[in-house]
């Protein structure tokens, strides 16, 4: 027979294994999640480059400035130029700077493909060439005879807010196609989002 | 005699608490591998062999797991070094995007930090480590004059500075400006990221911050020397702040203290043989050790030094059990003894599961010299010479004829001293200009 003295210690010893095995069992079931996979953050993702890149293509397509200049000059020669990143402390590496304008080009090109030429920057046209030409004697086309008329372009900014509870971001993501001879803005349209990230526990 | 058996009531949690022990100590043998691959690394960037560096901490930096952050910012240390350019981008740049995120350790890496061992979390860093991967990625991005993306980094930086400072229990905003001027560094070069971008008006906003925080450092956030600089010389020396723990192995601090290894040295600049005049700007922007001694503790460390006062308590518990048994007689007596010694095993794990977390990115140097200088274009020698020997040299470092600013990084290591050939091997030069039309 146990003493009634001895039934706390017998409680506590219980109660203790019990939750020892079960945050073990639960760290075990859950502790070996990606470090990469497991976290959130207000940056802008994959998703945000679907709907925005859709959202200016068509954009672009239903444009009467941009219907009418095509009407005018049948097939408007384009460049683009990687994105701007006015952000605020928010690093967006080169590909990513490529990718918000390089997917609206697709898109274009896939769906309106007798409406846009497209051609290459100069920075480039110049690192291909640095990389591809064996000497400087023969440099290929001059990049000046083939003048693009408008520029594609976009500037993203962001504003944000931290606390120790949580991370606000607001992005406002601006596309224009500039005329490069008049310096007209063709077409500008924008993307906004705001995202936020609820801190947890080791934050 | 008696035969000691076990009270049935404490056959199950007695077995349950052997089962956890036992894979607590397996668990913990299976990342010392890693561990010690890590640390033969950190051997091989001490030693000045890169390479070895290198190669020992890329398949580390791969792996997903709770040292993630930790290994890639060591990864990007020892590139940087070693001028593999693309490579520290990469590897600060996973840190980075790691860093940025919340709810990394949610869930069970959190409850196992709090109740099996703290090394269970995603390694984040302290808000220095995560302010010096920022300012890396930003003088990366300086050194390849992509200035939007510097001063995002640089602001990035002092952005996480704010953190380090606001505590979360405490009111005292404060607090925030004490820490912000701790790190004038990321002020510095996010006005020179700012003036080199065209915005003139948040250079000189951001050179006043620095010349208010730091008159010492008024000479070198003049904007008009900043804006005529072409040649940039960011040199980093001696060793940052290392966990110190007490005798307990409980608590963990930093060390050492700033008084303990003396003051900072000033290095002497040598252009082509000849001495430059650079002692009013050749000054440390910061100082780690310093840094590091403002740690704000966290909630995890209340949780570790309960753990371990718990873990007392209970050996104490367990010692009085056994004695009073030893004075028992009968199952009175098993029982005390069976008791005790379990109030001991229990007490024994949670102060060894208190232990402190030691990861620390050991590869950081103590301060960062930021020299701006003007030379003639063309080919120069460059050298550094710390008081007592430390050097290091730099050869045919060629300065372009526009106005833009080359970067020269320099971490100065026993080691490490050259002479190195510019440009080196692994550095990912800059496009090159438009070339004139050929037709």
């Amino acid at each position: 027979m146990i003493p009634m003295t001895k039934i706390p210690l017998r409680v506590f010893l219980r109660s203790f294994a019990l939750i020892a095995i079960s945050s073990f069992l639960l760290t075990l079931s859950t502790g070996c999640a990606s470090a990469v996979s497991a976290g959130t953050n207000t940056s802008l993702s994959a998703d945000d480059l679907i709907a925005m890149t859709d959202k200016m293509s068509m954009s672009i397509l239903s444009s009467p400035g941009v219907q009418q200049a095509i009407a005018r000059d049948h097939r408007l020669k384009v460049v683009i130029q990687p994105v701007q990143n006015y952000m605020t402390g928010e690093i967006l590496p080169a590909g990513q700077k490529q990718t918000f304008v390089a997917r609206v080009r697709e898109l274009l090109a896939a769906h309106a493909p007798d409406k846009f030429q497209w051609i290459m920057n100069k920075t480039d046209y110049y690192a291909v060439r640095a990389k591809e030409l064996e000497t400087a004697n023969s440099l290929g086309p001059n990049p000046d005879s083939l003048q693009p008329d408008y520029a594609l372009t976009a500037r993203f900014d962001s504003l944000g807010n931290e606390s120790s509870k949580q991370r606000t971001e607001g992005y406002l993501c601006s596309y224009e196609l500039i005329n490069l001879r008049t310096r007209e803005t063709l077409w500008t349209d924008k993307y906004e989002v705001k995202k936020t990230a609820v801190k947890g526990f080791l934050d | 005699m008696h035969s000691f058996r076990t009270p049935t009531f404490l056959r199950v949690p007695l077995r349950l608490f052997a089962i956890f022990a036992i894979s607590s100590f397996l668990l913990t043998g299976c990342t010392s591998q890693a561990t010690r691959q890590a640390e033969q690394a950190v051997t091989s960037f001490y030693a000045g062999d890169y390479l070895a560096a290198e190669n020992g901490l890329r398949p580390l930096a791969d792996n997903t797991n709770n040292d993630f952050v930790l290994n890639n910012a060591r990864l990007g240390s020892v590139a940087l070094t070693n001028y593999d350019i693309p490579q520290a981008e990469a590897a600060f740049l996973k840190a980075y995007e790691v860093m940025n995120s919340v709810g990394v350790n949610n869930g069970g890496r959190s409850l196992g930090a709090a109740l099996v061992s703290e090394n269970i979390k995603v390694w984040k860093g302290e808000p220095f480590d995560r302010a010096m991967v920022n300012f890396y990625l930003g003088m990366i991005y300086y050194m390849h004059h992509d200035y939007e993306n510097a001063r995002a980094a640089f602001e990035n930086a002092l952005f996480k500075l704010r953190d380090y400072g606001e505590s979360k229990d405490s009111k005292d905003t404060d607090k925030y400006r004490t820490i912000e001027s701790r790190f004038v560094l990321a002020n510095l070069m996010l006005a020179k990221s700012w003036q080199r971008l065209g915005r003139d008006d948040l250079a000189v906003a951001n050179f006043n911050r620095v010349a208010q925080l730091r008159p010492d450092l008024a000479a070198l956030a003049n904007p008009e020397l900043n804006a005529k600089s072409n040649f940039l010389l960011v040199v980093e020396t001696g060793t940052g702040p290392h966990i110190v723990t007490d005798f307990n192995g409980s608590i963990a601090g930093f060390g050492p203290k700033p008084y303990q290894v003396g003051p900072i040295s000033c290095p002497m600049v040598y252009l082509d043989g000849r001495s430059m005049p650079t002692s009013d700007l050749a000054r440390p922007t910061e100082d780690l050790l310093a840094l590091a001694q403002d740690r704000v503790w966290q909630s995890i460390d209340t949780i570790r030094t309960v753990k371990s006062v718990i873990g007392t308590g209970l050996i104490a518990a367990g010692a009085v059990e056994g004695v009073r048994g030893a004075y028992d007689h009968g199952s009175g007596q098993r029982q005390d003894l069976i008791a005790g010694a379990a109030l001991v095993g229990a007490g024994l794990l949670l102060k060894a599961t208190s232990q402190a977390d030691t990861r620390a990115w050991e590869l950081l140097p103590r301060t960062t010299f930021v020299i701006p200088l003007h030379l003639d274009p063309g080919a120069h020698d460059v050298s550094i010479q710390f008081p007592g020997g430390l050097s290091q040299t730099w050869r045919g470092v060629t300065l372009p004829p526009d106005n833009s600013e080359l970067t020269l990084y320099m971490r100065c290591l026993p080691w490490h001293q050259g002479p190195f050939q510019w440009p080196p091997p692994g550095l990912n030069q800059p496009l090159p200009a438009p070339a004139p039309p050929a037709h």
